[in-house]
């Protein structure tokens, strides 16, 4: 039925202690009781995924850019697992971001008092979610990736069980993504009907001959019906307009390293499997999924930028903006699917990377102002605070204007990219679309700089610090401001073979 | 020196770094010093870019001089290191250079919170203007423009005047909304060069100059740049933004504002609008010269109701900046001169006019014209020098203005008339009388007559200019003088780069005189020059270029006729 290649087992080192090392926080957990842990489950999960950090970079640049290995496969040969650059940088990805959560976490858990080994467990256990769904090449090994990421993360979303807003939120996330899993499966199910087979690969050679032979027309109606229904299901993981409901009031009401987490790891691993699904088995339908995308695209762009204008609540804003920035990544992808070359694809990756750190340093700063009965998640508890944090301040400018696309901060290389795909490959709309929200977006971030360093403080408490959040945001910070002296680097490392059909 | 150029950019930023993390909050006279001596030093450094001209061959032939690399930066998407100047963004580096050290220079009474910031802030922005001006790549050029506008915001935002959060983010978005869609024509421009150098593209400005862009292809390139630029310049309709900045701006925000931020767009059009997309610059004209037109017309007639006098002067930003484009959109070698010369002018005679209105703000807290009235007696220095550069400003023979207007009406009556009307001149020349007519009411509200406002008296009398403030006047005023009596050695070295231009443009003007079946005879006046100003240009000029002299005597005569 199922096949592991032995000799290839080490390349799935990552996977492997990342599963052990969730397994053994949950056992902890269970046997010394939540209180005694604490912080050394903050240092022991930071520490197993840094050790699987290692891991990941390793296998990273010890497989070639356009290698490919099937690591798993099942009857009849077709694999379900690979091991390539694309994913292997997904993995990366996600630890990081993984690891500066935790490092966000420690001041939020403190605060709340709130601290469980369970948090780590479910994070660890998500992030290998994740890296199922960045290297699964049929639809179901896929889907069991996903689940696992999901399943976590609705835990994880109504962590704090005592607020109401965080389990209305999580709720409207479950109740959504459950949805989306049940449109995913249905769509599975009409695909296998029509093709009697999940692999993608094979998916792709029969959409290719049925293509070839009559056009798209001869595309069975529940053939693609179950294609769209696949596709829309991915987008309600990355929360593209319009199936975007979820993410608001999930990211208002979640603990904010919790937030942060979701704004960036999952997403990536949406991204992850979309590139997957669509450019590995549905290529052949690129004709119609261009204009389709195209349009969610814009949407997006559109109304993410013009919704975040609207909002008092930082974290509802950054929830928008960072539905604005799924669009752009999504600008990405569909620049890679139209022009069917990796350009956009390394635009997206990168993407993705500056992404996490600008976005999770934004959060980090909302984290920073916590404290003394206050959120700090209202614009107006930023007022001032130039003049109470200096620093913190000019942190926040650092992200806000990396977020903004404003040179010579890493969010601009991101965009600039995304940019050049989609300049290249003649999506013209999506580019003026993406040029002209993106000043848009400008007007709202800059309403927290404008509080932070044009008005006077009203609330005038110290805030409390916390070392591993000064340690996250600096990391953060650093990479934004000098990534642009370290470009032709990370484009190296990003460089792939021509891995998609 | 080797690198200057670079040294010129990153000074003032390694010095704000400096000032960021050794200098406490508290040491605002240190701080104050510290930032116009680096300014200062700047601008000395900048110096050898004026001398160094004589011995630069290389400028002769129309090439990038103290150019360094280009060095690959970005390898694998063509983005490349590369500094260099011509003789007009030379021009403009000595501006900016200058105006940097009067900005800070000035600040030092009227800026009294936050004193390390804004410090910081001028500093900043002093790297992204000059790395602008040197940039010769399109990457780099992009990062500098934008890098650039972060500073500004602030400058404006923290200390700025009571409406100064609208100003500060109408500029941001404004100019932002223009320089993305720049940045779409910059990749499509991009994605051309492949062809040229070897399939890999490339942003480095010299293979950008070989294109042989197909006409259509460049119109729609030339509409993304319009955008970005004329925003920036402010052409007509995009000019809302620059009242609010001004108006608002601290005084060295307005100089900086007004004596080199504008330029930008001036500069762009001139550095890659002109010699890239030439045939879409053609068929754009008449657009351009409409849209300049009116901004000469409509800056002026708005500038004459103005109560404030900074909004005034503001206004009259557009109008003369209406002027700039008028010479540059002429295509003839006098026009473009004129143009650029102006562009130096608006810089000197502007900036000077919104130090001067510091100045008198700084003692009454009061712009409003009405609020004066027979300030000449009670400041007779500084009506003095408000009176040249006011002369400077409307265009006065042996003052700056002139020179650089004269230019402009050379180069539009000798523009081929197929391009666009001789009518042209007539709006220019009541755009002139109109800037007299604003600049002098002004003056004659504000300086004579009794002094009527008894508060004026009680601020301002006894409290003339200070040293201080005729130190930071004086270059202006000995500049405006200067480029007024002996403009030759400023025009000099903008030559060749405008030969280098015209080289572009003068072909596609050829094409389309074929297609129209018009015969290139009138066309030979283009020649004749503006030259002999005074009696000594004349012989500098004979000097110089000896085979020019000839053609001396008929546009000296065209001068005495306006």
């Amino acid at each position: 039925m199922f096949s592991l290649h032995p000799s290839f087992l080490h390349l799935l080192t990552p996977e492997i202690a990342l599963l052990a090392f969730a397994l053994i926080f949950l056992v902890l957990a269970a046997i010394k009781g939540d209180r005694t842990l604490r912080t050394g489950s903050l240092w022991l999960s930071l520490l197993s995924m840094g050790f699987v950090l290692f891991f990941a970079v390793q296998l990273l640049f010890a497989i070639p850019p356009d290698g490919q290995t099937v690591i798993a496969q099942t009857v009849g040969g077709h694999s379900c697992m690979v091991i390539d650059r694309f994913g292997q940088i997904f993995k990366a990805l996600f630890l990081l971001g993984g690891m500066l959560t935790l490092l966000l976490s420690k001041k939020e858990l403190d605060e709340e008092n709130a601290w469980t080994g369970e948090y780590f467990a479910l994070l660890l256990f998500s992030i290998l979610g994740m890296m199922v769904m960045a290297s699964g090449t049929d639809l179901l090994t896929l889907w069991v990736g996903l689940e696992t990421m999901a399943l976590s993360v609705y835990v994880l979303a109504a962590y704090l069980r005592r607020k109401e807003a965080s389990v209305e939120g999580a709720l409207k996330y479950f109740v959504l993504g459950a949805l989306s899993s049940g449109f995913y499966l249905y769509g599975v199910s009409f695909i296998y009907g029509a093709t009697s087979t999940i692999h993608l690969e094979s998916i792709r050679a029969q959409l290719g001959i049925m293509i070839a032979k009559g056009g798209i027309e001869s595309v069975p109606f529940h053939l693609a019906f179950g294609l769209i229904l696949l596709v829309v299901a991915l987008l309600f993981k990355i929360a593209i307009v319009p199936f975007h409901f979820w993410t608001p009031d999930a990211y208002e009401g979640a603990t904010t390293p919790i937030t942060a987490f979701m704004s960036v790891a999952p997403k990536a691993a949406g991204f992850a499997m979309l590139s997957r699904i669509v450019l590995g088995g549905l290529v052949p339908l690129h004709e119609i999924l261009v204009p389709l995308l195209s349009l969610t695209a814009l949407l997006t762009m559109v109304w993410g930028n013009i919704a975040a204008m609207l909002q008092g609540n930082v974290k509802r804003m950054l929830a928008y903006s960072s539905i604005a920035h799924a669009g752009y990544i999504l600008v990405g992808f569909i620049a890679a699917l139209k022009a069917r070359n990796n350009e956009g694809l390394t635009a997206m990756l990168f993407y993705l990377f500056v992404y996490i750190f600008m976005n999770i340093g934004a959060f980090g700063v909302v984290i920073a102002l916590k404290g003394n009965g206050c959120e700090g998640d209202s614009m107006d508890h930023f007022k001032g605070l130039f003049h109470r944090k200096p620093w913190l301040a000019v942190l926040m400018i650092f992200f806000l204007l990396s977020l903004g696309g404003i040179p010579p901060f890493a969010g601009f290389l991101g965009k600039f990219f995304i940019f050049m795909a989609a300049v290249h490959s003649g999506l013209w709309v999506l580019a003026v679309t993406l040029a002209v929200t993106s000043v848009i977006s400008i007007y709202y971030y800059y309403r927290i700089v404008c509080n932070m360093f044009l008005h006077e403080a009203e609330i005038r408490e110290p805030l409390t610090g916390s070392a591993p959040l000064a340690v996250a945001l600096s990391i953060c910070a650093a990479v934004n401001l000098f990534l642009i002296l370290f470009v032709p680097k990370t484009l190296a490392v990003m460089q792939m073979g021509k891995i998609f059909g | 020196m080797p690198y200057i150029l670079s040294l010129l950019t990153y000074i003032p930023l390694a010095a704000a770094l400096i000032v960021i993390f050794f200098v406490p909050k508290d040491k605002t006279r240190f701080i104050k010093y510290f930032a116009t001596g680096v300014m200062l030093l700047d601008f000395i450094l900048s110096l050898p870019l004026w001398f160094g001209w004589w011995g630069a061959s290389s400028q002769a032939k129309g090439m990038w001089v103290f150019e360094e690399g280009p060095f690959d930066w970005i390898k694998s998407i063509g983005v490349k290191y590369h500094f260099g100047v011509d003789g007009m963004s030379v021009l403009l580096v000595l501006l900016t250079t200058l105006l940097g050290v009067l900005a800070a220079w000035s600040s030092w009474k009227y800026i009294k919170e936050r004193e390390k910031e804004y410090y910081v802030w001028l500093l900043i922005l002093q790297t992204g203007m000059i790395g602008v001006f040197c940039s010769l790549d399109f990457f780099l050029f992009y990062v500098f423009w934008e890098v650039m506008l972060v500073p500004m915001y602030f400058l404006i935002g923290i200390w700025g005047g009571p409406n100064k959060l609208y100003a500060a983010i109408k500029f941001f978005l404004y100019t932002l909304a223009g320089s993305v869609l720049m940045l779409i024509g910059i990749l499509a421009l991009y994605f051309q060069t492949g062809a040229l150098n070897n399939g890999q593209n490339t942003f480095d400005l010299d293979v950008i100059y070989k294109l042989n862009l197909d006409p259509s292809f460049q119109w729609w390139i030339f509409a993304a740049f319009f955008v970005g630029f004329a925003i920036k310049v402010p052409m007509f309709p995009f000019h809302t933004w620059l009242p609010d900045a001004h108006v608002e701006a601290p005084t060295a925000g307005s100089v900086i504002l007004a004596g080199v931020l504008l330029k930008m767009g001036t500069y762009g059009f001139y550095r890659f609008s002109l010699p890239i997309l030439p045939d879409a610059t053609i068929k754009w004209i008449p657009f351009l010269m409409i849209l300049s037109i009116i901004g000469v017309i409509y800056g002026a007639m708005v500038s004459l109701v103005q109560k404030d006098m900074k909004k005034l002067v503001a206004y009259s930003s557009v109008s003369h900046l209406g002027f700039c484009m008028a010479g540059m959109f002429a295509l003839t070698e006098a026009g473009i001169k004129g143009s650029i010369l102006q562009m130096i002018n608006h810089g000197i005679s502007t900036g000077a006019l919104f130090l001067l209105v510091g100045i008198v703000y700084e003692r009454t807290h009061t712009r409003m014209i009405k609020e004066y009235g027979g300030l000449a007696k009670l400041m007779p220095v500084y009506a003095a020098i408000f009176m040249v550069i006011t002369l400077s400003s409307i265009g006065l023979p042996g003052l700056n203005g002139f020179v650089g207007e004269i230019l402009i009406l050379l180069g539009a009556y000798h523009m081929p008339a197929f391009l666009f009307s001789k009518s042209l001149i007539f709006f220019l020349v009541s755009g002139m009388v109109l800037g007299a007519a604003y600049m002098l009411w002004m003056y004659q509200r504000v300086f004579f007559g009794e002094v009527t406002n008894p508060h004026l008296e009680e601020h301002v009398k006894g409290n003339d200019m200070n040293w201080r403030e005729i130190g930071y006047m004086a270059p202006l005023v000995l500049l405006a003088v200067w480029i007024g009596l002996y403009p030759s050695p400023v025009i000099k070295r903008m030559e060749p780069s405008i030969k280098t231009v015209m080289e572009k443009v003068t072909p596609a003007i050829d094409r389309l005189r074929e297609a129209k079946g018009i015969k290139p005879a009138n066309n030979v006046i283009e020649k004749k020059e503006w030259k002999s100003e005074t009696p000594a240009a004349a012989e500098d000029q004979g000097v110089a270029a000896p085979e020019a002299g000839a053609e001396n005597a008929a546009p000296a005569q065209e001068h005495k006729g306006e």
